[in-house]
């Protein structure tokens, strides 16, 4: 299986799922391994997500990304 | 038999100390529901706008809604509605907590009050009516400490919505804080320098009897699916309260930094949000009457000496006000800041928004060490900030020229100071960017009340909160400019039923859509209601306040926004660069309303949603 680093930012309180607690990394990403499959993975609730962005631009959730790609991940505001 | 009203309001003559029953038809109620809207027919009637707002002559209304102190979730809201003595304009302000329940228990609608009291005084509301009690020993306390005295004099279990020392010394800031140091503040547009201008330091009530309901049975019956419903989508304010909201909202570009200017702030986010801060403070959660989401937090902190004080946690709105505005990340500092705002009784908003100003005219040499009377206010300098606040609080110095607005003071220090004031229609904007959500710049914009976020709610739409019942679906574009008209009139519309109704604007976010509400008029009621008729009144009473402040003057030239919103791009983060097209949405907009190109009210559009005796006290 080809692989290739992605590089991940959390927004708002989702940093807070990452295990080390951190807002940006580089990810060895699985190809093939969808967003949304990823997220899961971490642990951060759907729900809580309003939109992934790969390089600035909106995707869907079963978008795969390609290495060198930067994934961001907006929540959904509840307070505020 | 029609339930959830009386019929019935006190008018208290505070000159003559005469109390009045007055009755009010059962058709007022069915046009305009009460809290607000019953508000805007009462003082439209007899609105002369030669009287200015803090005279004698000007009316205060003070009206819970129609479903307040019903069984109906989150019915607990109070409405204050006049000519705001901060803007001079409409004006309404409301508070959660169980002051309005209680006082329709007391078998009473609300209350309007008149003229002056020559002294110091309260009001003492029970079934039996209204008395007016002496308040000169309360005079110069603060509000916990007056909720305190209030109840040991009446009643353990009264409630009690008073003003502070700001509402006292008519600061145009001023807020009327219900139930002390739980804190409900009916905090925007400067009522409580209306009460204190009539003397009425407190207004007190003990209420034993029940709101009648048509079909109580009914009602529970709907319960039974709407609000395990309701608690599953609002968990996350359950949890955290609107402090939870902090860090997302940063991450969206919605969050103020630096008077409007910057662009992220997401550690400083991260330094004063919930989830940072409740696990180490939080003494209990709190619940207004009625309510299943229980957003109100009470938390425990060190006091400046050390001292440990149980207040309030600062809503969002206060820790984006006295946090990311002033470049602030100790969330301490802005927990005192609030408890500050509370015990003095000012507005979090304005007052904050009047310390940025400030701190921007600092840092612009606008203003001087010298104007401040030593104090540097570089931003984020905390005991400035918490200094200034007990300066505007008591007039002191340069808080005297701040308490009064940054729109005041910027006319007195000069027009460039203007440039860093942000407000629309003298009411200094709440803390969401509508560069962040665009659809925010048409809700601003034509907000009655002017800078308000809470009568469109558009950005929840952009955040991810869905409508279904309103064809919202899917989050709109946050940045474009296209359909952000349409959005505003529909969400004007329907969030223009709550506080008539007495609901908490937070069943948005529990996904409670006008179809659940007019399914709960009709069983408190007993009236025949849909989403179209509630809708209706919504879009009626939105028509009849903007009525009155085109009879102040205002029109389209007045709906737009201030230069730091409308021209200054944010320079990084999620909403970098975006500048709403304000003129596109105004056109569409004005179009669905119904308005002239000048922005006022076409005579047809009145007569279709039965306001033409309104339409007479135009000419």
């Amino acid at each position: 299986m080809r692989v290739g680093k992605v590089r991940v930012t959390l927004h708002g309180h989702l940093w807070r799922y990452h295990p080390e607690r951190i807002r940006t990394w580089e990810e060895i990403w699985p190809e093939g391994k969808s967003i949304a499959s990823f997220m899961r993975t971490l642990g951060v609730p759907a729900q809580e997500v309003m939109l992934y962005l790969v390089n600035g631009a909106r995707k869907d959730p079963d978008h795969k990304p390609s290495p060198g790609d930067h994934v961001e991940v907006l929540p959904v505001i509840d307070g505020g | 038999m029609a339930g959830g009203f009386f019929g019935l309001l006190y008018e208290v003559d505070l000159e003559t100390r005469d109390v009045r029953r007055v009755e009010v038809p059962q058709e007022d109620f069915r046009l305009y529901f009460s809290g607000s809207g019953l508000a805007a027919k009462l003082l439209y009637e007899e609105l002369d706008a030669s009287v200015p707002p803090l005279s004698e002559k000007a009316p205060l209304v003070v009206l819970p809604g129609l479903l307040t102190g019903t069984p109906v979730p989150t019915g607990c809201r109070t409405i204050l509605a006049g000519r705001s003595p901060l803007t001079e304009i409409w004006g309404e302000t409301t508070a959660g907590g169980f002051w309005g329940a209680e006082l329709r228990k007391a078998g009473v609608d609300g209350l309007v009050l008149r003229g002056k009291a020559d002294r110091p005084v309260y009001l003492w509301i029970t079934s039996r009516g209204v008395e007016i009690r002496d308040a000169s020993h309360l005079w110069g306390l603060d509000t916990f400490e007056t909720d305190e005295r209030l109840r040991q004099e009446t009643d353990a279990r009264a409630r009690v919505a008073a003003i502070g020392v700001a509402g006292e010394r008519q600061c145009r800031m001023a807020s009327v804080i219900f139930e002390g140091s739980r804190s409900r503040a009916a905090g925007r547009c400067g009522f409580g320098a209306l009460m204190g201008s009539k003397n009425v330091k407190a207004m007190v009530v003990r209420g034993q009897g029940k709101v009648p309901v048509h079909d109580v049975e009914g009602l529970r019956a709907l319960f039974k699916e709407d609000i395990p419903y309701i608690q599953k989508f609002a968990a996350g304010l359950t949890q955290f309260g609107t402090a939870g909201g902090v860090e997302a909202v940063e991450a969206h570009g919605d969050l103020p930094i630096q008077n409007w200017r910057g662009g992220r702030w997401a550690e400083g986010a991260t330094a004063i949000c919930a989830q940072t801060n409740l696990p180490k403070h939080l003494e209990r959660h709190y619940a207004c009457y009625g309510c299943l989401i229980r957003c109100a937090k009470i938390i425990r902190y060190p006091g400046d000496s050390g001292e440990e004080r149980v207040s309030h946690q600062p809503e969002y709105e206060t820790l984006a006000g006295f946090g990311a505005n002033l470049l602030n990340d100790d969330f301490i500092a802005i927990a005192r800041a609030n408890e500050q705002c509370n015990r003095y009784g000012l507005d979090t908003i304005s007052t904050s928004a009047a310390v940025a100003f400030a701190m921007e005219c600092y840092e612009k040499g606008l203003l001087t060490s010298k104007d401040t009377d030593g104090l540097d206010l570089r931003w984020g300098n905390v005991e400035a900030i918490l200094k200034l606040v007990d300066r505007i609080a008591y007039g002191e110095g340069i808080g005297a020229l701040l308490a009064q607005g940054a729109r005041r003071a910027a006319e007195q220090i000069g027009p460039r100071a203007l440039e860093y004031v942000v407000d629309v229609k003298g009411l200094d904007v709440a803390f969401h960017d509508p560069r962040a959500f665009t659809s925010m710049a048409v809700s601003y914009a034509t907000a009655v009340r002017g800078g308000c976020h809470l009568e469109g709610l558009t950005y929840f739409l952009g955040r991810g909160i869905p409508l279904e019942d309103m064809g919202y679906t899917e989050p709109p574009d946050p940045h474009s400019n296209d359909g952000k008209g349409k959005i505003a009139f529909d969400l004007q519309n329907y969030m223009s039923i709550y506080n008539p109704l007495g609901l908490c604007k937070f069943l948005f976010l529990g996904r409670v859509g006008p179809r659940m509400i007019a399914r709960w008029v009709e069983k408190v009621t007993g009236w025949s209601m849909d989403q179209e008729e509630l809708l209706r009144v919504g879009e009626r009473i939105f028509n009849l306040k903007r009525l009155y402040n085109v009879r102040l003057g205002i029109s389209r030239k007045d709906d737009i926004l201030p230069p730091r919103l409308l021209n200054f791009p944010r320079p990084d983060g999620r909403a970098q660069g975006v500048l709403p097209h304000l003129g596109k949405m105004l056109h569409e907009y004005y179009e669905l309303r119904g308005w002239s190109e000048e922005g006022i009210p076409a005579a047809e559009k009145l007569r279709e949603l039965e306001l033409d005796w309104a339409l007479v006290l135009m000419r």
